[in-house]
């Protein structure tokens, strides 16, 4: 015979009355028993459904009542009838608390997310990045893509490792099967071994297995599904028209998780040596540089055996020259988030879905957070040790009947954890209502649940006790001191628990205030940089990326067919293009007679190209637009013209050296300096050459358009299909490409800047609770002076004045340590504001105001009342 | 005095109790009334039913003999006391006496 779930079982016997549990748990076996030979699964959950339904008033059992319990019970009732009285205190205390949790809440779900990427896969301990290294003028420069037969050199020099793998990126790639073409970045090519180093879900095939050709396609599930279907891809063949060669479908994984930095839409299992010679020739060449490399050391490996013997190893495979330049690092897998802020791109790196994080930002944000919550306990312990002096009545008949001042302590401390309590309540409900808003300013995609998960529930109760504890001790304190002396003179306690309740104010204020100033200085650095005259015009431009030989043959037939939209006012072509993510060319340039050398970026573009940016010329001409002429032509910056030391660079002839060729250039012009990058960094010296000269190609069009964007896309879109049928389109907006610099500190700033506002709004609480407390007590004194003759001013001052002071203790306090942090954030920026005094000054002015217009109506209310009803009232 | 007033749903439960006569216990009570009534219902809303029946005193109880197919629990039995016959029969008594004065007219239209 079946049984009912035990769970269900267990739990109807727990709550359930003795004298009711023979009939319901009798009947309910029974109902279940009959059921169970229709269908066993349906009777288990209706047994759950029966259970949970009998959960009633009338089945469950009695508490029984002891009497510590009665206490307890006697403290909650206390609360909860205060709460009533005295609403706007208790709702004042209990909100602040909530909206510390919630805060707190949310920013321990952001950290611990950033913190988790890349955690998922089960050898992520053992998983480690080479990282190059390579000395320069500036000193040790890191780079994420390495020598392309280190991998395997590793893995057959030292015993430690047990496997490496390389992943080199592929650029656009595009795979068709019949009519469906899916092209993107988000592809890389990868020696099979990568998949005993990183976690992919295989749903179908094997990656692993041997295939014919140099590669083998194994597909995301997203991918598959576009190209497939519902049809099962592995053993198929997908062409794949960058390369002109069909490719066989290893294997589909599942979609990689959001919190991986890489997410590829497709892996390319390549065979190098299957390559075409010169390919191949250059994936073993330890001269070729296009490879990211990955090792998975032994179970307990000794990490610094690799990194002591790199120059022995290295050794057996370079020349003396390189040797005394390169030398690599191993970087564990799991630090690749947030440890590679100081990692050069070259360009070549696989595409990341998540940018790098920042570790410094997650300290801050963090700080953040329990300076919030800091802020939240004081405004309780304040809000509290007044309410303290209004009940040293009720202590003192507690006291009177026996109790003792552990029993006040339990009693505070019973009211903190319900306030607490309910404060943890508001503070889900509210995280629940913002999350949406949340995900969208952190750049996330979390789920709600996420905040519950197992790392984070063991915080919730940790900053719970922790602040409970906290809270609860200087009240409990205070109160158990004043029920002493029941006789003892309340003005006497007023005025030493003052002092504290003072500097706790002053602190709070501190807090909120270089909050604040370090917000405003982060917007005001934010706007700066996305407004300032970059030296050339954004507005309206499109880049579309040329990524077949095809193309880039007939790029002057592709010109004029888009030149034939009359939205599309000029087109021009070039290697790259202003907020670039592919490596900037760095050539070197040499004055005639040698004097001086320095090295420059490198930009090939035609004659049309300055008007399309709308950079204009200081000196000189620009090219004439017939290829013959202007091939050994070229044209610099003003930042060029300077470092090469030329007053009248027009005219004269330069050198150009790359990969030991050399060219005579003539320059005939010289346009202003522009920002090609992040204002991180500073300008370059920057030449442009015509489009056909000998060492860079055409990568780029760039399209200028007048209005009608839906249009636009959809001719360049036919004429890419026309004279490239194989490629899609890849098509960026200019702003949109140039804002991805600035994307992380906009949505870095956003949540300091709403932690910063919530602070605010709990400073305020705490200052309106306080408030609101002084002008009760002074009631009486108020009245009396405006019986003497006390103007409103005077009563304003009255009140107020004491709570200026703090404000403007605290902001002495204040300005010193955000003028600190403020510095050491611009400092990242080449190109900043200034820290003026206005801005001390403005957000001083700003807390003033607001923290008066709270209580303004307060105290006016009392200032106008009739003298007669407040000197009655008691 | 205790509360004369009879629920709806209490009163099917206290009608099937004095029906079943001696054999009246949850589930058989639960079966009836799902067969009468054509529709589920769930055994815990018989329950409270009974428990109100009970402490109204129109229904009293004792404890049956252990079966095993309860899971070695007791069945709970139900009568109806003399209290709850009346008070079943003025209920019946005031709605045939309502029904008769319903007009013929009213089933022609």
């Amino acid at each position: 015979m079946s049984h009912p779930p035990k769970i269900a079982l267990q739990f109807l016997r727990w709550y359930c009355r003795e004298d009711r549990i023979d009939e319901v748990e009798g009947d309910l076996v029974e109902l279940f028993c009959m059921r169970t030979h229709h269908s066993h699964r349906l009777a288990q959950l209706q047994f759950f459904w029966d259970v949970l339904r009998s959960f009633r008033w009338v089945n469950i059992k009695k508490l029984k009542i002891n009497y510590n319990m009665v206490e307890i019970i006697n403290y909650i009732k206390i609360f909860f009838r205060r709460f009533r009285i005295e609403s706007s205190h208790y709702l004042i205390n209990t909100l602040g608390m909530a909206l510390g949790f919630a805060v707190f809440l949310l920013i321990i779900a952001y950290v611990s997310h950033e913190q988790n990427i890349d955690h998922f896969h089960t050898k992520s301990d053992r998983v480690y990045r080479v990282l190059e290294t390579r000395k320069t003028e500036n000193g040790l420069t890191k780079y994420e893509v390495s020598i392309n037969p280190l991998a395997a050199a590793l893995k057959a020099d030292f015993p430690e490792v047990e496997e490496s793998a390389r992943m080199v990126y592929m650029g656009s790639s595009a795979l068709k099967r019949g009519d469906a073409l899916f092209g993107n970045r988000e592809h890389i090519m990868a020696d099979p071994a990568i998949f005993n180093i990183l976690d992919f879900e295989i749903i179908q095939g094997d990656p692993k297995k041997d295939f014919n050709g140099p590669i083998g396609i194994v597909l995301s599930e997203y991918l598959a599904n576009i190209l497939f279907g519902n049809e099962n891809p592995v053993g198929q063949t997908v062409e794949m028209t960058n390369w002109d060669m069909n490719a066989e479908i290893l294997a589909v994984y599942k979609d990689m998780p959001e919190n991986s930095t890489y997410r590829f839409d497709g892996v390319y299992v390549a065979n190098f040596d299957a390559f075409p010679p010169n390919y191949a020739k250059w994936f073993n060449s330890w001269e070729g540089r296009g490879s990211t490399s990955l090792v998975l050391l032994k179970e307990q490996a000794n990490l610094q055996t690799i990194n002591s013997q790199s120059k022995d190893f290295l050794a057996k495979y370079l020349n003396e020259e390189q040797l005394a330049k390169v030398d690599f690092e191993l970087q564990a897998w799991t630090d690749l988030h947030l440890q590679s802020g100081d990692v050069e791109e070259m360009g070549t790196e696989p595409i990341k879905a998540i940018a790098y994080g920042n570790q410094s930002f997650l300290n801050t944000i963090l700080i953040v957070g329990y300076l919030v919550l800091f802020i939240a306990a004081l405004n309780y312990i304040n809000l509290n040790s007044v309410q303290a002096l209004k009940r040293s009545k009720e202590a003192g008949i507690r006291k009177v009947n026996g109790a003792t001042i552990g029993q006040l302590r339990v009693q505070l401390y019973t009211e903190a954890f319900l306030t607490m309590f309910i404060a943890y309540g508001i503070s889900i409900g509210f995280v629940a209502v913002v999350f949406p808003y949340f995900n969208l300013i952190a750049g996330k995609s979390l789920s709600f649940p996420y905040i519950f998960s197992d790392d984070l529930i063991y915080y919730h109760l940790v900053m719970f006790a922790v602040v409970w504890l906290f809270s609860g001790l200087i009240p409990s304190l205070n109160y158990a001191s004043i029920s002493r002396h029941l006789s003892q003179n309340i003005k006497n306690v007023q005025s030493k628990g003052g002092v504290l309740r003072k500097s706790f104010v002053a602190i709070q204020y501190a807090i909120s205030l270089v909050l604040i100033i370090a917000t405003v200085v982060l917007f005001r650095q934010m706007q700066f940089v996305q407004q300032k005259d970059l030296g050339f015009d954004r507005e309206k431009v499109i880049t579309l990326d040329i990524n077949s030989g095809k193309a880039r043959s007939s790029f002057q037939e592709i010109i004029n067919a888009l030149e034939s939209n009359a939205d599309i006012e000029h087109v021009t072509t070039s290697s790259r293009v202003p907020g670039e993510w592919k490596a900037h060319i760095n050539t070197e340039i040499t004055t005639e007679g040698g004097e001086s050398t320095i090295k420059a970026a490198h930009y090939a573009v035609d004659h049309k190209w300055l008007n399309v940016y709308n950079i204009e010329l200081s000196q000189g001409s620009n090219f004439s637009g017939s290829p013959t002429s202007d091939t050994l032509k070229m044209i610099i910056n003003e930042k060029a013209a300077a470092a090469l030391g030329l007053a009248d660079p027009v005219g004269t002839t330069l050198s150009l050296s790359r990969n030991g060729n050399n060219w005579k250039f003539q320059v005939i012009g010289v346009t202003g300096n522009f920002h090609f990058e992040s204002l991180r960094n500073r300008i370059e010296p920057v030449f442009l050459t015509s489009w056909n000269n000998p060492i860079m190609q055409i990568d780029y069009f760039n399209i200028k358009y007048r209005n009608n964007i839906p249009d636009v896309v959809a001719h360049i879109e036919k004429v890419q299909s026309t004279f490239d049928p194989k490629t899609p389109a890849e098509i960026n907006f200019l702003d949109d490409r140039w804002n991805r610099y600035y994307k992380a500190d906009n949505s870095r700033s956003d949540l300091i800047l709403t932690a910063t506002v919530v602070s605010i709004f709990i400073s305020l609480f705490g200052l309106f609770g306080l408030v609101n407390f002084t002008a009760e007590r002074k009631t009486k004194e108020i009245g009396i002076r405006k019986v003497l003759g006390a103007n409103l001013s005077q009563l304003f001052a009255l009140v107020l004045k004491d709570y200026l002071l703090l404000l403007c203790i605290a902001f002495v306090v204040a300005v010193p340590v955000s003028w600190y942090l403020a510095q050491e954030w611009l400092s990242s920026f080449a190109y900043r504001i200034s820290l003026s005094p206005l801005i001390f000054m403005l957000a001083f002015l700003f807390v003033v105001v607001i923290s008066l217009a709270t209580v303004v109506y307060r105290i006016y209310r009392l200032a106008i009342h009739n003298p007669v009803q407040s000197l009655r009232y008691e | 005095m205790k509360d004369h007033s009879l629920g709806e749903f209490e009163e099917l439960v206290l009608l099937i109790v004095a029906a079943l006569h001696d054999e009246a216990y949850g589930v058989a009570i639960l079966e009836q009334l799902e067969t009468k009534l054509n529709k589920k219902v769930n055994i815990s809303a018989i329950h409270v039913a009974l428990k109100r029946l009970e402490n109204k005193g129109f229904a009293e109880s004792r404890f049956g003999g252990i079966t095993s197919d309860r899971g070695g629990r007791r069945k709970k039995f139900y009568t109806i006391t003399a209290l709850g016959k009346r008070v079943l029969d003025e209920q019946y008594a005031l709605r045939t006496s309502i029904y008769q004065q319903i007009p013929r007219i009213s089933f022609n239209s």
